[in-house]
């Protein structure tokens, strides 16, 4: 035992300070007196002589306790610490002399909690923490549910914004926005590249709503979103950066924005996000009361309840105005109609409608995350299992020695702290690259609020915690029961009975059980999502994807007023495009298959007459040039493609696909039949049936669409109407699609320099994407199974060899009375199917239990789907006779001689 | 803190630890053995001896124990520890030096003032 002297000598000096010093400085008093009586005065001179040449006693007194007191509690703590110190050493001592269950131990306790806690970050990041606007918990999110053919919800019209706008009490503000995208032009006049980004137009209320502010600058004045307001822009932090260097004296110019010249008055900071996290500029949205669409719900709200009020307050109190729509805000519809469509205001948590449909996602990453942290931990306690065998004699050892049972239980949880401790610092490295893994996510999978997500302190030290201490628990539960039993009984079994350790054992069985049973359900979950994405993989899109480049163009509004020199460009840029070497077709559509891109509208079909109050169906709409469906391989099946568009005279002509043709005619001719959008407007001809495409989706049915040419006649009445954003889809002959792109590119520089091309990408990169999600499930989840089924193989290797170990002596007496190799092999190999049999069964049934939270994220395959169960069964038994065979070798190799012999 | 006090504050704890050098020894053998040994040229204040010893102790140069003194009474008995040896080498020197420079200092003749002074 180590430690100075002088210390360890202290430990037994118990005696109060106060009395130690009144003692001492007697002592000292009487020695001289004694002195100065045996000098020859009397014993009362003396004792007085004593006392005044000592000074003031009680002075000396009280400093001598204090400083008693003080080395006294500077002692206690040495010791404390001087303990932990030993423990620790003997501790780091004990575990390096077992380098493989030192390490094993760690690095189970590490991929646990460093998965878990990198999962949590993201949890609490995205789902939990508040948002970062003041007082939160009183924004809400304001939508409607409806119920018309295909649609559950919709958002805000301009009507039913300004109509709650006009009434509700319940809110303390509102605000209305809505997303798209702009081009960024010359700033002050300097001309620079041109640049397209995220923009959302947003009433002057919105950000007093959201309680934001510009850092620098103004916001909104109340009367900027008036008609004939003079035109401002409001910039992120990042564009801000990005694009002007972070100069302050931007604010005060002017920015072209969509050919628009506004002002640039504030610069938003860097945390505020929304409504997404790209957003890169404000702009003002203008309503209009006299020009309002009621029943287009194109616009998000926004409010802010008023303290004490609740979300379902503000939802009646909504439900109570809507059926004033038409009245405040007239449109030329039934009323009926309005009804029919059940319109409901919903009242959401803002963060709810933030956050979306990721939360699913994130539950489940957790779960698996959660699933592996149980199996890390049961195989930890088993590695802490088998440490105990030996612990167990060494305890019963000391303790029979006269150790105390509480210093030989320290020395326990000191190891078991050092290794939670090493373990959780471990983890906490991996959630660190696992956060930054999970911050470049694959293209498709954009988790909201993820630049919100970090390595939160708090979170991180809860998540740590939470999973050092059930490692802890974990590995001391061997010790704590070895503890109870008695030393005798324990001296005795270890004396190599064949039989010795049975009980452990069977608590070592349970846990591997466990352990197969854990990964049984992980490897199901990847199964479902491989059959998942091979089931997505097998949907046919309805278009030739291979050699096709695809590259959007927008143009602002302002320039291109003339449908015939938006055409002209349409058309210019496709002629020069399609005489580039190696193109073979070239053609525009404004909705892109398989992106973001949208257009439903109601459609009326002619011979199909609805009931008066009836809403008609909503659709799929696309305008593609005549080349389109050859660029993009869409097969034309019946009649005929577009001719040529002429902005004079728009082309009535629309082409439908076949899904839309059977809906309406099943097999009949619908060539010449003819068709309209909304409730009033010009009807157009079908003069031709196309393939199905999967327009939308993947996962959902073939779109029932109609495609109407690119100049089409204008809505309400007069002119043309000529789409403004549109891709370009170019065919090639052969090769990389995406070494086009600069000479496209140079193309349109050469017809408008100030148009930005963007979104430049193969169409087959479109198609990824689409299964993009569900390739990041399978991933997760992938190497979350493949981990958990690399620890339950080692959990089964180790229970087996262990066992093999323990039965030396009686494999060696079986060999010596003839017992073949072969048949102790089996004897062991049937020991490890059996507990991987038990597993599997035990897995099996909480596979059922937990698969179906996949159930949204599956495609083509159930929750319970035989085959991927099956297979997952199969599996695993196949990795446990893996993991059987060694310890099963090696128990036929025993030598019988040598095992009786060694006792 | 008493002005004679601080005049001795260092010197004591010094000659505390030199006069546990020669062997353990209670608070009255060390005020004896630094009495005898200066002739009571240092005239030590006895109530500043037993707070230094008490420093001392908690500092860890010096050990405590109960014992029995010569005169078959219980008193505190102090012994120097390995940790004090290395002190009172470490302090010997240091005072070693502190005298020689007060000495030449103090032997410093008119002639030896520098030329900027004058």
């Amino acid at each position: 035992v180590a430690g100075p002297r002088w210390l360890r000598e202290g430990r037994l000096w118990r005696r109060p300070v106060d009395r130690e010093v009144d003692e001492e400085l007697a002592f000292h008093l009487v020695m001289r007196a004694e002195l100065y009586q045996s000098g020859g005065m009397d014993p009362q001179t003396a004792r007085d002589t004593a006392l005044q040449r000592f000074g003031d006693v009680a002075e000396v007194r009280t400093r001598c306790i204090t400083l008693g007191h003080e080395r006294e509690r500077r002692m206690k703590r040495m010791e404390v610490w001087e303990a932990a110190r030993q423990h620790a050493r003997y501790a780091l001592r004990r575990l390096g002399a077992a380098p493989g269950f030192t390490t094993a131990v760690l690095a189970m306790l590490a991929l646990g909690i460093g998965a878990t806690t990198a999962v949590f970050s993201v949890v609490y990041g995205v789902l939990l923490r508040p948002l970062p606007f003041g007082e939160p918990d009183r924004l809400v999110a304001l939508s409607h549910s409806i119920a018309i053919s295909g649609i559950t919800r919709v958002e805000q019209s301009d009507g039913t914004y300004m109509l709650y706008r006009r009434h509700a009490r319940s809110f303390e503000s509102m605000g209305a926005y809505r997303e798209r995208d702009v081009n960024l032009g010359a700033l002050g006049g300097q001309e620079m590249d041109a640049e397209r980004v995220s923009a959302a137009t947003v009433t002057a209320s919105l950000l007093p709503t959201l309680r934001a502010a510009p850092v620098l600058g103004r916001g909104f004045r109340a009367d900027e979103d008036r008609k004939g307001a003079a035109p401002v822009v409001i910039l992120s932090s990042g564009l801000w950066h990005r694009k002007f260097g972070g100069d302050p004296s931007v604010v005060g110019r002017r920015l072209v924005v969509d050919g628009l010249a506004r002002e640039v008055i504030g610069i938003m900071g860097d945390g505020f996000r929304y409504p997404t996290a790209h957003t890169a500029v404000w702009v003002p949205l203008v309503l209009d009361p006299a020009d309002a669409s009621p029943l287009s719900f194109n616009f998000n709200g926004v409010a802010r309840l008023k303290p004490g009020y609740t979300a379902e307050r503000a939802r009646a109190e909504l439900a109570g105005y809507l059926p004033r729509l038409l009245d405040e805000f007239p449109m030329p519809v039934p009323r009926e109609m309005l009804e029919k469509a059940q319109l409901r205001p919903l009242v959401t948590p803002l963060r709810d409608a933030v956050v979306g449909d990721v939360g699913r996602l994130l539950w489940i990453l957790l779960g698996a995350a959660a699933l592996l942290l149980l199996i890390a931990c049961a195989n930890v306690a088993s590695l802490f299992l088998v440490r105990a065998e030996g612990a167990h004699r060494e305890i019963a050892v000391r303790m029979s020695l006269g150790a105390g049972q509480r210093a030989v239980l320290a020395q326990y949880l000191a190891e078991a702290l050092l290794l939670a401790l090493g373990g959780g610092v471990l983890g906490v490295v991996m959630a660190f690259a696992g956060i930054r893994a999970l911050r470049t996510l694959p293209a498709g999978v954009e988790l909201p609020r993820l630049h919100e997500v970090g390595l939160d302190g708090r979170v991180l030290l809860a998540a740590a915690a939470a999973s050092a201490l059930s490692a802890l628990a974990v590995s001391l539960l061997p010790v704590l029961r070895a503890r109870r039993i008695s030393p005798a009984v324990v001296l005795k079994e270890s004396s190599r009975s064949a039989t010795a350790g049975r009980d452990r054992q069977r608590a070592r069985s349970a846990l591997v059980i466990a352990q197969v049973a854990l990964a049984l359900v992980l490897v199901a979950g990847s199964a479902l999502m491989v059959r998942s994405f091979a089931g997505l993989r097998q949907v046919r899109p309805g278009f030739d994807a291979r050699n096709v480049l695809t590259l959007r163009i927008s143009l602002p509004r302002g320039k291109y007023a003339d449908p015939a020199v938006t055409l002209a460009l349409w058309e210019g840029l496709l002629a020069q495009v399609r005489a580039l070497p190696g193109v073979r077709y070239a053609g525009v559509t404004d909705w892109l298959p398989l992106t973001d891109d949208h257009n439903d509208s109601a459609v009326q079909v002619e011979d199909h007459p609805l009931p008066p109050d009836e809403v008609p169906p909503d659709h799929t709409l696309s305008a593609v040039s005549a080349d389109y469906f050859a660029a993009t391989g869409v097969p034309l099946l019946r009649g005929r493609g577009f001719g040529s568009e002429d902005a004079a005279h728009p082309s009535t002509d629309v082409i439908i696909s076949r899904s839309f043709a059977e809906r309406y005619w099943k097999g009949g001719d619908p060539i010449g039949k003819r068709l309209r959008q909304g409730l009033s407007g010009h009807w157009s001809t079908i003069v031709g049936v196309v393939g199905d495409v999967h327009l939308t989706s993947l996962e959902k049915p073939a779109d029932e669409m109609i495609y109407f040419p690119f100049a089409t006649p204008a809505q309400d009445g007069g002119g043309t109407d000529v789409p403004h954003v549109a891709a370009v889809v170019v065919k090639t002959s052969g090769g990389d699609p995406a070494q086009l792109a600069p000479a496209v590119r140079a193309i349109v520089r050469r017809l408008d320099p100030a148009l930005p091309t963007f979104d430049e990408r193969p169409m087959e990169v479109l198609l990824r994407d689409a299964v993009a999600r569900t390739r990041f499930v399978l991933l997760m989840l992938g190497i979350a199974s493949l981990v958990a089924l690399a620890i339950g193989a080692v959990g089964l290797y180790g229970v087996l060899a262990y066992g093999v170990s323990l039965r030396r002596r009686e494999i060696g007496v079986r060999i010596a009375l003839g017992a073949t190799a072969s048949e102790v092999s089996r004897m062991i190999a049937r020991r490890g199917v059996a507990l991987a049999t038990a597993g599997v069964a035990a897995g099996l049934v909480a596979a059922v239990a937990l698969t179906r939270f996949l159930h949204g994220l599956l495609y083509g395959v159930s929750p319970t789907d035989p085959l991927a169960l099956a297979g997952t069964s199969v599996m695993l038994l196949g990795v446990a006779l893996l993991a059987t065979w060694l310890p099963a070798r090696r128990a036929a190799m025993v030598d019988p001689m040598e095992a009786l012999r060694r006792d | 803190m008493a002005k004679s006090e601080r005049d001795l504050y260092g010197t004591i704890e010094l000659l505390i630890l030199k006069a546990l050098s020669f062997g353990p020894s209670h608070g009255f053998g060390v005020a004896r053995w630094i009495e005898l040994v200066s002739e009571d040229g240092l005239r030590v204040e006895e109530g500043s001896l037993y707070p230094a010893l008490y420093r001392l102790e908690a500092e860890g140069w010096i050990a405590a124990e109960w014992g029995v003194s010569e005169n078959r009474r219980r008193a505190k008995f102090y012994t120097l520890t390995p940790l004090g040896t290395r002190m009172l080498h470490t302090e010997e020197s240091r005072w070693r030096r502190f005298v020689e420079t007060m000495g030449r200092v103090l032997a410093a003749t008119p002639g030896m003032v520098p030329q900027g002074a004058g």
